[in-house]
């Protein structure tokens, strides 16, 4: 009895933590607030990128993409079909259904994205998704009813702290219980070895396909509470480097491994903060952070390729899958 | 199931594969190759480096399709199925070069080999309702007692890719036999392994095919352990079969004796 009660018993601790911070965070600075804001929801982005990136091993760089679709979708919804609401009550149900609006567009646009994509081997998902995020930017960019390139504005901002940390603790639950079933240790048979996951019976292209709109519903959804935050969404706000920053935060944590995947993707939201203002040989840091990024990645993939917290090495399965002809 | 009714019934084709032939580009690897297996038979398939015995496997296993011919498995057709599917018909097979799940545990390993009958998808194990927990323990014990059954339960915890390399092939074939299959093929199971464990292998494959009534199919180059437990052994030679019989007239074939000296002296 007590193994089947204990996930709701994190399940119930973590959303208590959550309460507590609540009332904390009710204490501090409007700016500060944004900031641990920003960092739930990048939680949710690099939570839900590791089940593709991580779990299953696919190598998707378009997260922003996704979460783009469920901004403008979840936003449009609120702005343009529900009419305005002012108590707590009505603007929590509203946003509920706004991120599900936001969630379950993004999801459709994953299995577009994916279905013809996962069948190809290798890093030509990379590519495809890259294109695709690209792609939904400049789209957005031209379609004036969404803004054009000016972006969206005044989207009520329903968007709280204590929304976005529950929603955070639901997909680390959804994710983490599903992973240590005999059905999600598919994704992880897929991510170690696709032949030898296929000659076991899993049907791998569909694993990778459901990983991959798990992924894109959980981005959407994290669109969605970005877009009621920020009250303004442009289509730059989801470029290529969102997408980059969430595939660093994802293997900086050690992919697969969603504490450490949450771990990163704290540091690396606050760290650009708290460095804003730091300058060198002249140069603004905000101007550099990429650069930063990338020095990171290449010291982590040459000292530790399994990431600061992950057990699987990005670099083993390089070498695995290079293990050719099959046999 | 080895009862008087059984072994008086005429033995039937359980794998037949037709005429196949799979070309790479240029490089025909396997020609014009035709074979059965029967129900709960033991058979060897061998032949010199390079002569297309893992491509015959991978064309039965469904990762190549054949360039031409027909494959059907209990009277179904399964050339051009996904290898998922031919696993779910009811084949399994190890690989030449171990491919276990290197980051999960023994017992994980095994496990992905009740994947195909787990109701409980996506949806069914976040809520983990019903009859939830009792088929994920159903496979939990089926999972150990398979193991134990292999002498591997103490090993359950390990992490694949930690294990010795004999403990990772028996491992592997356990994980095969998860699958619940009526055919499982071994490809090279007995490379690496020291003459003691070669013996306690081919005890596990006469063990495995008695006690599972299984059909096996070994791909072998030490001619000890497929002379000792093959009942039949078709011999290929560039792509071709040159020979299928018993052991005892297969290594006294003209053409294998030649194959093989042709092998030596390279
Ligand atoms: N995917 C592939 N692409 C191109 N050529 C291949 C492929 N797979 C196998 N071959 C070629 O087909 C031939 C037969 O290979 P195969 O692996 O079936 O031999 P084998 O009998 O298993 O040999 P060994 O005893 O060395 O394992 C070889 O020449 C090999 O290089
Ligand atoms: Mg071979």
């Amino acid at each position: 009895m007590s193994t089947i009660l204990r996930p709701y018993l994190y399940l119930a601790g973590g959303i208590a933590l959550v309460l507590v911070l609540n009332l904390l965070v009710g204490g501090i600075g409007s700016y500060d607030q944004r900031i641990v804001v920003n960092i739930g929801i990048n939680m949710i982005l690099a939570v839900s990128l590791n089940l593709v990136n991580g779990f299953t091993g696919q190598f998707s760089l378009g997260h922003a993409g996704f979460m783009s679709v469920g901004a403008y979708a979840s936003a449009a919804f609120t702005t343009m079909v529900l009419p305005a609401a002012s108590d707590p009550m009505s603007q929590g149900l509203y946003l509920i259904v706004a991120l599900l609006v936001g969630g379950l567009a993004a999801a459709v646009a994953g299995l577009l994205v994916g279905v013809p994509s996962l069948r190809l081997k290798g890093d030509y998902l990379a590519i495809v998704t890259l294109g695709f995020g690209e792609i939904i930017r400049v789209i957005l960019q031209n379609v004036s009813s969404l803004g054009g390139a000016l972006g969206l504005a005044n989207i009520p901002r329903h968007t709280t702290f204590l929304w976005v940390f529950i929603i955070l603790v639901f997909v680390v639950f959804v994710i983490e219980r599903v992973i240590r079933t005999t059905y999600g240790k598919g994704f992880l048979a897929v991510r170690d070895d696709e032949i030898a996951a296929e000659a076991m019976g899993v049907n791998t292209t569909r694993y990778k396909v459901v990983a991959f709109v798990v992924g894109a519903f959980f981005a959407g959804i994290a669109g969605g509470l970005y877009a009621h935050y920020n009250s303004l969404i442009k289509p730059d706000d989801f470029g290529f480097l969102k997408s980059v920053e969430i595939v660093v935060m994802v293997i900086l944590g050690g992919m697969g491994s969603t504490y450490g995947v949450i771990f990163a993707a704290a540091a690396l939201t606050y760290l650009p903060e708290w460095l804003r203002s730091f300058t060198m040989f002249g140069i603004k840091f905000s101007d550099f952070r990429m650069s930063i990024y990338s020095l990171v990645l290449i010291v982590l993939m040459l000292v530790r390729p399994q990431g600061l917290f992950g057990g699987f090495s990005f670099k083993g399965r390089r070498a695995a899958a290079k293990k050719a002809p099959i046999g | 199931m080895n009862n008087g009714f059984k072994e008086s019934a005429p033995t039937m084709t359980l794998l037949d594969i037709g005429n196949v032939t799979m070309r790479f580009g240029g490089l025909t690897a396997v020609s014009e190759f035709s074979d059965t297996i029967a129900e709960n038979a033991l058979v060897g398939l061998i032949g010199p480096n390079g002569a297309g015995k893992t491509t015959v496997f991978n064309m039965i296993t469904g990762v190549y399709t054949p360039t031409v011919g027909t494959i059907t498995f209990e009277s179904r057709s399964i050339a051009g199925r996904k290898p998922f599917q031919i696993a779910h018909a009811g084949i399994a097979r190890t690989f030449q070069n171990i491919r276990l799940f290197p980051s999960l545990s023994v017992s994980d390993n095994v496990r992905i080999g009740f994947n195909r009958l787990a109701r409980n998808r996506f949806a069914g194990s976040i809520f983990q309702l019903g009859g939830y927990q009792r088929e994920e323990e159903n496979f939990t014990r089926e999972t150990d007692q398979l193991l134990e059954k292999f002498g591997l339960l103490d090993k359950r915890d390990e992490l694949a890719r930690n294990l010795s390399y004999g403990d990772q092939r028996r491992v592997e074939i356990v994980r095969a036999m998860a699958t619940r299959p009526r055919l499982l093929l071994l490809d090279e199971p007995a490379a690496g392994m020291n003459p003691t464990e070669k013996s306690e292998l081919m005890a596990l494959i006469r063990y495995l095919r008695d006690a599972f009534g299984i059909a096996i199919m070994l791909i072998e180059h030490d001619m000890k352990v497929v002379m000792g437990i093959c009942e039949r052994v078709t011999v290929l030679d560039y792509g071709v079969k040159i020979a299928s019989g018993t052991p005892e007239e297969v290594k006294n074939d003209p053409r294998v004796v030649e194959a093989y000296l042709g092998e030596s002296a390279h």
